[in-house]
Order: structure tokens, then C-alpha cells, then sequence
């Protein structure tokens, strides 16, 4: 089973559910669902399968955690679908799955022991919580993205300023859900690099990302709280952040000397 | 508010500057004046640099400074939440045929099925205990920001290399510690290292001894100082070589790292250049390194008889056994690794930092608060009914300025659920 497929899967997915926003129409949102539930299923027996062969939870190298991250964000997506029914969210949620599927073609899908420094048990609280942010924000992401775009087109109604007002709160209570756990998830890695490297924060690249994405969203939850801030530019700030999340994963190991290197 | 939100972004994006490389600044450069004034100003070269540089420790200072106001304002926050909420414009009014009296008691029953407690006449609250999740999020920080600079003040962190047979002194804690010696352990049937682990003697002032071994993630604590396993140095200082003349055991050499030695009979001159601590061939007959681990090492040798210089030095690998010596075109002289004589050195940090506990007693509370913080957002009511027209008005006020739209989900509810029971009550 390889990414190619999940790839197609997630892209299907959310192909379907940005026609189900544009058409209104019964029969493809169920199709969407169907298929997202699907695909999820399938990723999930995936990951389960590796975790078996490897003895260990999917967490320690590019290939699983983009597998991982892919999985998580149309899984938030669908428990987010149940206070939030916006099928609009669902296509962004597929083709950021789709498309970290397609990013994992650059990584060995090779199962290997593991490294001295990753046998510990905070592996598993430091990356799973750090993912579990991660695929929040993309999703929060997705939400300012569609708040953005809905913002930007359209006739101005009731419904629209509705659906605006949904988007606004979703964007706002994911990242209140993403939030602790990036907390978690920097906090316990500091703890762990005490225990592993001797000094509870190196200023690593990897670290410093993530200190400063930590940042960016704390300064989105203070915009939340002055009223004369204009919703589409907290909206900015979530794309904005996002990006940094994306560079911390993804950017510092490729283009900074980091002791990450393995992440 | 405004200019937390800029402080939040200049330390976040000033942070960022840091993991950049350090690019120099040429005297010829344009701007390069300004870059060099900026430099002396703010001794920051770029780089790493940056994280001790006053600047930077300023504008952390800055913001350790907003986070005691700010922490000290919070501790009032509820208080003031409850005393203005009646100053609220009312975000709800419904019209009811019922008396106030009834209506006061479908209230009563839809706030208890929303989880809202009674705080004083007329208000309600929910998530009380969540006022503390923002207020423990900024101590949290402070006390990581003040664990921070107890650690940059007062810690004393060094990486020393330690070779097997020699001691580290501990001064401070009347410790010597003693390499006996590093190990790398393997996976089963692998190349790759599952734990370094480096054995110690311990020997303090008394006289006492004891045997402790130090591994990765299980750092060494030896009073108040902490030693963490963090890399390791091989050293081959010399092999023992055996020689084969036209297939016969001819004689055997130690030879050490860096010199030449000579063949006992004075027939050849012998040093080696390199060793492969676990060697492969390839089917071209390369000889190639497979592996770190010590299975079958090989060496390359350099050989020159002195009676024949026109011949020059020659190149040639020799491995544990002749075997494989054999599979490849041979002369006169062929060779035998009989012994590697090797040395690790391990490379361990010696820390004493006391702002490590309090930074996690910082985590702690962090965490903990931003939990708290995001999953109990505390809101207030103000909910009044009173008879008019032959019925009664309802008028519910809220105030939430963490979760506005949360707070108007929330009025909607208990609108809709007011509705029904004066409804069902009619």
C-alpha cells in the first residue's frame, strides 16, 4: 500500500466535498463522506500494520509522520464536522492530506531501528502531541483560507455572513484545541532534551521554529481578544502561522543545520 | 493589548533571525555602515549570536516585564467580568405570555441543564476555574523566562571528551570518575547502534568506589551535577601485522598510528593509512567500509622494500584473515590483521544548571494552564426576567472576551431551551 494511493484517495475526497459546497447537491456530500471515511479507515489500518511490523507508533521518521499528519487532519476534520457541517473545510482538509501524501515521495519509506537518542518514552508524548497541533492548525488553516476566499467573492447575505460567523468561530476553537497540545508538545521536548542533551533549550533551529510558531498563535489568541481587530485579519495571521508551522516541520530540516535531522 | 500583540510578534520573529547563518559584512558592501552600526549597537553579528545579545535579552526582559502586569490584572479579571456584565447590552430579549414568576423558574431549570451556578442575584457563571488557565499560562512563561536566565547567570555546562582509562575530576562534588570502558551496542544482526553506553568507576574523596554506567537519555546524577552520554571518538593507535612472503608466515610488526616500522628482518618498511572497522568487497573488488562496529576489520597497508627503491611504495588492504587477502591478485608479500589496537574516547556534558528544575516546574504549570485555558473558558451571565404587558420580558447579557462567539452559541441555547420549557409549562 503505498502513498500514491491515499494520495488519490484524499485528493478525491476533497475534490468532492468542494463540489458538494458549490452544488448543494445530497448525493456527493454523502459520496464525500463515504470516501473520507474510507480513506480513513484504510490509512488508519496502514498505520496500525506499520506500527506492528516496526514495534513501535509511526512517529520517528519524515515518511511516518507525513502519513501521520495526512491521517490526523481529515480525521479532525470529520469530528470537527459534527459542530461544524461546512463542506467547504472538507476540500481543504483532502487536498492538505492529499498533498502531504504527495510530499512523502521524497522520503525513504524504509522501516529503521531506532536512533540511541529517540529511545524514550517522551517520543511519544512530544511527537504525537506536537501532530495532534500540527493537523489542528492546518485545518484552522483551511477554515481562514475558506473565511478569506467566502470574505472575497460572493453576494453580501444573511447566509453568507452566517456561514462567515461559523468559519470565524471554528478557525478559533481549533486553534483553542491545537494550542495546549503545541504547548505540550514544545514543553515536553524541552524536557526530554534535557534529558538527552543536558540543556532544556539549545536555541535549534527546530526548537526556535516552533518557540516562534508558538508565538505567532498566542498573538492570534490576544488579537481574538480585541474587539476592534477585523476578522479576516486574525484570518491572515492563522495562514500566516500556518506557514511557520509548515517551515518547523518540514523547511528547518532541509534547509537548517538542526539536531532535528532525524524528525 | 496592541503592544503585547507587537511585543509577541518581535520576539517571535527576532528569534527567527537567529537560526539563519551569520553573513559577514564587507567594508565595501553597500549599507555597510549601517550594518556595522547596527552591529555595535546592538552586538549582534548574527547567527547564534543573536540569543545573547543585549537586544534580544531586552525584549525578553521586556516581555517578562508584561507578563508580571499583565499576571497581576488578571487576578482581578473575574471580579470585574461579574461586575460588568449588567452593563452588557442585552444580547437576548424574548417576550413570554407567562408570569416572571414562571419564567424565573424555566430559567432556573435551563441554566442547571447548561452546567451554570449561581455567583450573585441575577448572575450566572460557568467554568469559574478557567479564569486561572490564562493567568497560569503567563506565569508559566515568567517562571521558564526567569529559569532561563538563572540558567544563562548561573550554569556551568562543558563538553568533555573523556579517553577509556581516564578520570574526570568533579571538584565541586569530591567525585572522580574513571572510564573503564564505551561500548556501542548494536541492534541484533544490525548496523545501526541501539545504546552507547560508557562504564565508569566512581571514586570520591573517602575513597569510596563504585561502578555506574551512563547511557543515552539516563543521564549520570552525581550530587548536584548532571553528566549526559552525547558522542563518542575512535582512536586506532596501531595494529598488529603479520607478513607472508610468497605464501609463507614470514614475521609479525606492531605498527603505530603515524609511523613506519620495519619488518623485523629489515626486508620491508610497513605503516597503515587506514582502518575499516567492518569491511565488504565489492564484486569489482573494491574494498569498501560496511559498517562501525569492530566485526571484521580490515587495513590498508603501505609497503616499500628498501633493497628495491626503484619500486616505489605499494598499496595493499589486509584483512582478519588471508583468505581474502588470496581472492585478489597478489605479489611476493601478503598480510594478516592479527590485532587492532583501538581507544574510545567518550564524549559526555558535565552540567550544573540550576535554572533546569525550575524551568520544569515552568512546563508544568504551562501546560497544565493552556489545558485550562483553552478547554474551560469561564463565562458569565446576567439573566433578569420581569413581568410586562400581561407577561413577562426575558433579558440575558454575557460577557466573554476570550470566546465571543462561543458566548453568543451559548445565549442562543439557552434561549432556545427557555423557549421550549416555557412552552412545555403553558
Amino acid at each position: 500500500m503505498n502513498a500514491g494511493i491515499f494520495q488519490f484517495l484524499y485528493l478525491g475526497t476533497g475534490i468532492l466535498f468542494f463540489l458538494a459546497f458549490s452544488g448543494e447537491k445530497k448525493i456527493v456530500r454523502r459520496s464525500a463522506v463515504v470516501l473520507g471515511c474510507g480513506t480513513l479507515a484504510l490509512h488508519l489500518f496502514f498505520l496500525v500494520r506499520r506500527s506492528l511490523e516496526a514495534w513501535r507508533p509511526p512517529l520517528t521518521n519524515m515518511y511516518e509522520t507525513l502519513h501521520l499528519l495526512a491521517f490526523l487532519v481529515t480525521l479532525l476534520f470529520f469530528l470537527a464536522r459534527f459542530k461544524w457541517p461546512i463542506d467547504l473545510i472538507g476540500g481543504f482538509a483532502g487536498l492538505t492530506s492529499a498533498l502531504l501524501m504527495a510530499s512523502s515521495a521524497i522520503a525513504s519509506p524504509e522501516i529503521e531501528p531506532l536512533l540511541p537518542v529517540l529511545k524514550s518514552n517522551w517520543l511519544l508524548f512530544h511527537v504525537t502531541a506536537c501532530f495532534i497541533a500540527y493537523s489542528s492548525f492546518a485545518l484552522a488553516a483551511g477554515t481562514a483560507l475558506a473565511y478569506l476566499w467566502v470574505d472575497g467573492v460572493g453576494r453580501r447575505d444573511g447566509a453568507r455572513a452566517n456561514l462567515l460567523k461559523k468559519m470565524e468561530g471554528m478557525t478559533h476553537r481549533i486553534i483553542l484545541f491545537g494550542y495546549p497540545l503545541l504547548t505540550l508538545g514544545i514543553a515536553t521536548g524541552s524536557i526530554w532534551a534535557q534529558l538527552s542533551w543536558g540543556r532544556y533549550w539549545n536555541w535549534d533551529p527546530k526548537e526556535t521554529w516552533a518557540f516562534a510558531t508558538w508565538m505567532i498563535y498566542t498573538a492570534y489568541l490576544h488579537l481574538k481578544y480585541d474587539k476592534a481587530v477585523h476578522p479576516r485579519a486574525a484570518a491572515a495571521v492563522v495562514v500566516l502561522a500556518f506557514g511557520l508551522v509548515l517551515f518547523t516541520y518540514y523547511g528547518v530540516n532541509f534547509w537548517l543545520s538542526t539536531l532535528h535531522q532525524y524528525a | 493589548m496592541r503592544v503585547a500583540i507587537f511585543l509577541i510578534f518581535a520576539v517571535a520573529l527576532f528569534s527567527l533571525l537567529g537560526t539563519f547563518p551569520t553573513v559577514p559584512v564587507s567594508a565595501d558592501t553597500r549599507g555597510a555602515s549601517l550594518a556595522n552600526g547596527l552591529i555595535a549597537l546592538t552586538r549582534f553579528t548574527g547567527g547564534r549570536a543573536l540569543y545573547g545579545s543585549p537586544c534580544f535579552l531586552g525584549l525578553l526582559g521586556l516581555l517578562a516585564v508584561f507578563l508580571v502586569g499583565i499576571s497581576l490584572r488578571q487576578g482581578s479579571a473575574w471580579r470585574t467580568a461579574e461586575d460588568q456584565v449588567r452593563d452588557q447590552a442585552p444580547s437576548a430579549v424574548l417576550r413570554f405570555g407567562l408570569s416572571d414568576a414562571r419564567i424565573r423558574g424555566c430559567v432556573s431549570l435551563a441554566l442547571s441543564e447548561l452546567r451554570f451556578k449561581p455567583a450573585r442575584a441575577g448572575i450566572v457563571v460557568k467554568n469559574r476555574f478557567g479564569v486561572w488557565g490564562p493567568l497560569g499560562v503567563h506565569l508559566g512563561v515568567l517562571v521558564v523566562l526567569l529559569a532561563g536566565l538563572m540558567t544563562y547567570l548561573w550554569a556551568d555546562v562543558r563538553e568533555v571528551e573523556i579517553r577509556e582509562g581516564e578520570s574526570l575530576p568533579l571538584p565541586r562534588e569530591g567525585i572522580t570518575m574513571r572510564l573503564d570502558k564505551f561500548s556501542i551496542l548494536p541492534y541484533p544482526g544490525k548496523d545501526q547502534a541501539q545504546q552507547y553506553v560508557s562504564r565508569f568507576t566512581i571514586k570520591d574523596d573517602k575513597g569510596r568506589r563504585g561502578p555506574r554506567e551512563l547511557r543515552v537519555n539516563h543521564p549520570l546524577l552525581l550530587g548536584a551535577t548532571k553528566i549526559f552520554q552525547m558522542r563518542y571518538r575512535l582512536e586506532v593507535q596501531g595494529l598488529e601485522l603479520e607478513a607472508f612472503k610468497e605464501g609463507r608466515p614470514f614475521s609479525s610488526v606492531r605498527l603505530e598510528q603515524g609511523k613506519t616500522s620495519a619488518i623485523p628482518s629489515g626486508s620491508l618498511e610497513v605503516r597503515f593509512k587506514e582502518v575499516l572497522p567492518d569491511f565488504r568487497i565489492s564484486p569489482e573488488g573494491k574494498v569498501f567500509s560496511a559498517g562501525f562496529i569492530f566485526r571484521n576489520p580490515a587495513a590498508k597497508i603501505l609497503w616499500r622494500d628498501p633493497a628495491r627503491p626503484e619500486a616505489g611504495e605499494r598499496e595493499q588492504w589486509a584483512f582478519g584473515d588471508r583468505l581474502s587477502g588470496h581472492e585478489r591478485p597478489g605479489g611476493e608479500w601478503d598480510f594478516r590483521v592479527a590485532k587492532i589496537y583501538k581507544t574510545y574516547s567518550s564524549g559526555v556534558r558535565v552540567s550544573r544548571d540550576p535554572g533546569a528544575p525550575l524551568a520544569a516546574a515552568g512546563y508544568v504549570v504551562l501546560i497544565f494552564s493552556a489545558f485550562l485555558s483553552s478547554f474551560a473558558i469561564p463565562r458569565v451571565l446576567s439573566v433578569a426576567a420581569f413581568g410586562a404587558d400581561g407577561g413577562s420580558r426575558l433579558e440575558i447579557r454575557g460577557l466573554s472576551r476570550r470566546d465571543p462567539i462561543g458566548l453568543e452559541e451559548e445565549i442562543a441555547r439557552l434561549a432556545a431551551l427557555v423557549g421550549k420549557k416555557a412552552e412545555a409549562a403553558r
